[in-house]
């Protein structure tokens, strides 16, 4: 983000929500700048979509304020609020054309015919279907069908650009291809985006923000390197990236021991008493090959062998529940094969754990 | 060579059900074409429909409370489905089984007691029938506009819609009702199908309609009610084509001009 861009384009205060007995979001607030992405991540269920309806004025009953641009529009209707929204899947026109679905805002707003189709037509040619604006919808891919999507949300030059886990019924290669397009997009018109999902790796490669959320609370929201290496919680650390969950001991004085190792206790993680079992949260890239003779260091038996190009990812028996994964360059692993008996130790300098 | 006796069966059903559907309209057309004391073929019975001074009368007075019935329908059957839809998923049960209700109310209890609850302006005219014909249709016109809004994400498109700036009105107007203007067209044809043919409570209400006007000349000619059942056949197929050829020109229709798609915008 741009240093000129940093003033604040949403505030949202204080919501909670419930249905019934059920608190789909408890006191949430985050704060948006002017340009910038923000991804919100979680399980399914932690109130995502709750937000982002709440922020887009589909779901008026709710506590709290939301400001955009320094005004309250907490009373106001989602066609007094401009923002334009993609959902997950089949939310265009089916009785409208590709070309009509991106003019349909721009209609409302009794824009003149040849601005709006010259304005329709920019914005496919954004999202590489300028080829196609008299198809139907059923006439296109789930892929094309949400460039489609996305191409209407941004004809009204929306204040936020809201964006319902819009690649998650879409296959694998093609979801990869649209989050970097809805990111060069983003960034290319400048739109404030709030983007829901439940795939971290969706979240961290496309956003500047990623807040996590947990049970309808914000657990923490930070960069995405910060989220990875920073976790403020247990949570965060095992619902970002790959975690090896071990099994360790609190020893006195904030250290933990893990393996044959102490090692200094994050000061993340919550406080337990001496001598309480936990679970050390490790990241395969933080355990190395170690040598035998080091008293550190533990052995075990190689079981998996998963080539990752650059990368090789071992999965190895310590004698714990789970397999232990480590990650090498696979120049490192070459000369090792499952079967084969390796000793490794745990380079991180401090530990995040979590309640056994 | 099991399929061989598959291939075969298949040609029979098709051959026997062609025939049992086909034989008893050729024979009435043949029939009615006869003379009388068997004397040849003649069109006779047809022209003499159109002698019988109340023959334009009735068939007019049936197409103009089809068209009211099928215009009442369109007013508030479809409002009412696409509004349980979108806001009353809660009653939807209920509703479904209020709609089936006309099927299983007597006819007799129906135009005694619903009579009463005629608006006042069309009480004692021919036009309550139109109201009637609205609410027997209902367990038809209901299903189809019901599994019509049923296959289509009602709730993001209209979401989609108010996101980007439509009011509720305009949101209804032009996006749900031309998504499932299929299931309308359905519910319009039943409407004017049932509208056309009804009798029994026509008749319990001493009106004159063209159904109930077939039966009472039928009685003084065998021949020539024959005629007319086959003239009304033949007209519910003409209007049957009719609205499935407006269906599918519809679909050319989607591609609209600019002009339309203005008109469209100064009504809105
Ligand atoms: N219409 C609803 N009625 C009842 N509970 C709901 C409704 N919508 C959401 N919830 C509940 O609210 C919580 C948050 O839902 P949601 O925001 O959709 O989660 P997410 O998008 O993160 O998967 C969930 O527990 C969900 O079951
Ligand atoms: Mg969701």
């Amino acid at each position: 983000m741009s240093a000129k861009n940093l003033e604040t384009k949403v505030s949202l205060q204080n919501l909670s929500k419930h249905y019934g007995t059920v608190a789909a979001l408890q006191d949430f607030s985050l704060e948006m700048q002017t340009g910038e992405m923000v991804s919100l991540l979680g399980p399914s269920g932690c109130g995502k979509t709750t937000v982002l309806r709440i922020l887009g004025g589909l779901d008026p009953h709710h506590d709290g304020q939301i400001f955009v641009d320094g005004e309250n529009i907490t009373g106001s209707t989602s066609d007094k609020r401009n923002m334009g929204m993609v959902f997950q899947a089949y939310s265009l026109f089916p009785n409208m054309t590709v070309i009509e679905n991106v003019e349909y805002g721009l209609r409302v707003r009794k824009i003149s015919p040849e601005i709006r189709r010259k304005k329709s037509m920019e914005l496919l040619e954004m999202v590489h279907l300028s080829h196609r604006p008299d198809a139907y919808p059923n006439q296109l891919s789930g892929g094309q069908q949400q460039r489609v999507a996305l191409a209407r949300a941004l004809a009204i030059a929306p204040k936020v650009l809201l964006l319902d886990e819009p690649l998650s019924a879409l296959d694998a290669q093609v979801r990869v291809q649209i989050r970097e397009e809805i990111r060069r997009i983003q960034l290319e018109t400048e739109t404030t985006t709030l983007f829901v999902t439940h795939d971290q790796e969706e979240a961290m490669s496309v956003s500047d923000r990623v807040g996590v959320m947990n049970a309808g609370q914000l657990e923490q929201i930070d960069s995405p390197s910060n989220l990875y290496n920073k976790p403020k919680s247990a949570f965060v650390a095992s619902f970002v990236g790959v975690t090896n969950k071990i099994s360790a001991q609190i020893e006195g004085s904030g250290r933990v021991k893990v393996f044959n190792q102490e090692i200094e206790l994050s000061q993340n993680s919550a406080s337990f008493g001496s001598g309480s079992a936990v679970i050390a949260l490790v990241r395969p890239e933080n355990i190395a090959i170690a040598s035998d003779a080091d008293p550190e260091s533990k052995a075990g038996l190689i079981i998996t062998k998963s080539f990752l190009g650059p990368m090789t990812k071992l999965g190895v028996d310590l004698g714990g529940e789970n397999l232990v994964y480590v990650n090498l360059t696979s120049q490192e692993a070459k000369k090792i094969d499952v079967g084969s008996r390796i000793a490794v130790k745990i380079t991180s300098e401090e530990l995040m754990v979590a309640n056994a | 060579m099991k399929t061989r006796i598959f291939e075969a069966t298949r040609y029979l059903i098709l051959a026997a059900g062609l025939i049992f559907f086909v034989l008893p309209v050729a024979s009435a057309i043949e029939f009615s074409l006869r003379g009388y004391g068997n004397k040849g073929h003649t069109m006779a019975n047809y022209s003499w429909i159109f002698q019988q001074d109340d023959f334009f009368t009735n068939i007019t007075t049936s197409l103009r409370l089809a068209a009211v019935a099928a215009v009442l329908t369109l007013l508030t059957v479809v409002p009412a489905v696409v509004f349980l839809h979108l806001e009353g998923q809660k009653f939807k049960r209920f509703f479904e089984f209020l709609a089936i209700l006309p099927l299983v109310v007597p006819v007799v209890s129906l135009a005694i007691g619903a009579q009463k609850a005629m608006p006042l302006f069309v009480q004692n005219s021919e036009y309550e029938l139109a109201f009637f014909y609205v609410v027997i249709a209902i367990p038809y016109t209901f299903q189809s506009l019901n599994v019509g809004l049923a296959s289509i994400p009602l709730k993001t498109l209209v979401e989609a819609s108010r996101s980007l700036g439509a009011s509720f009105t305009r949101t209804v107007l032009s996006v749900i009702i031309p998504a499932i203007r299929g299931s309308i067209n359905s519910a319009l044809f039943l409407a004017i199908t049932l509208s056309f043919g009804e009798f029994t409570l026509t008749s319990l209400l001493h009106w004159e309609t063209f159904p109930v006007w077939i039966t009472r000349v039928a009685q003084g000619n065998v021949l020539g009610s024959i005629a007319l059942s086959m003239f009304s056949l033949i007209g519910a197929w003409t209007l049957l084509i009719v609205v499935q050829s407006a269906q599918n020109w519809k679909g050319i229709r989607l591609k609209r001009t600019a002009e339309e798609i203005e008109l469209e915008e100064v009504a809105l």
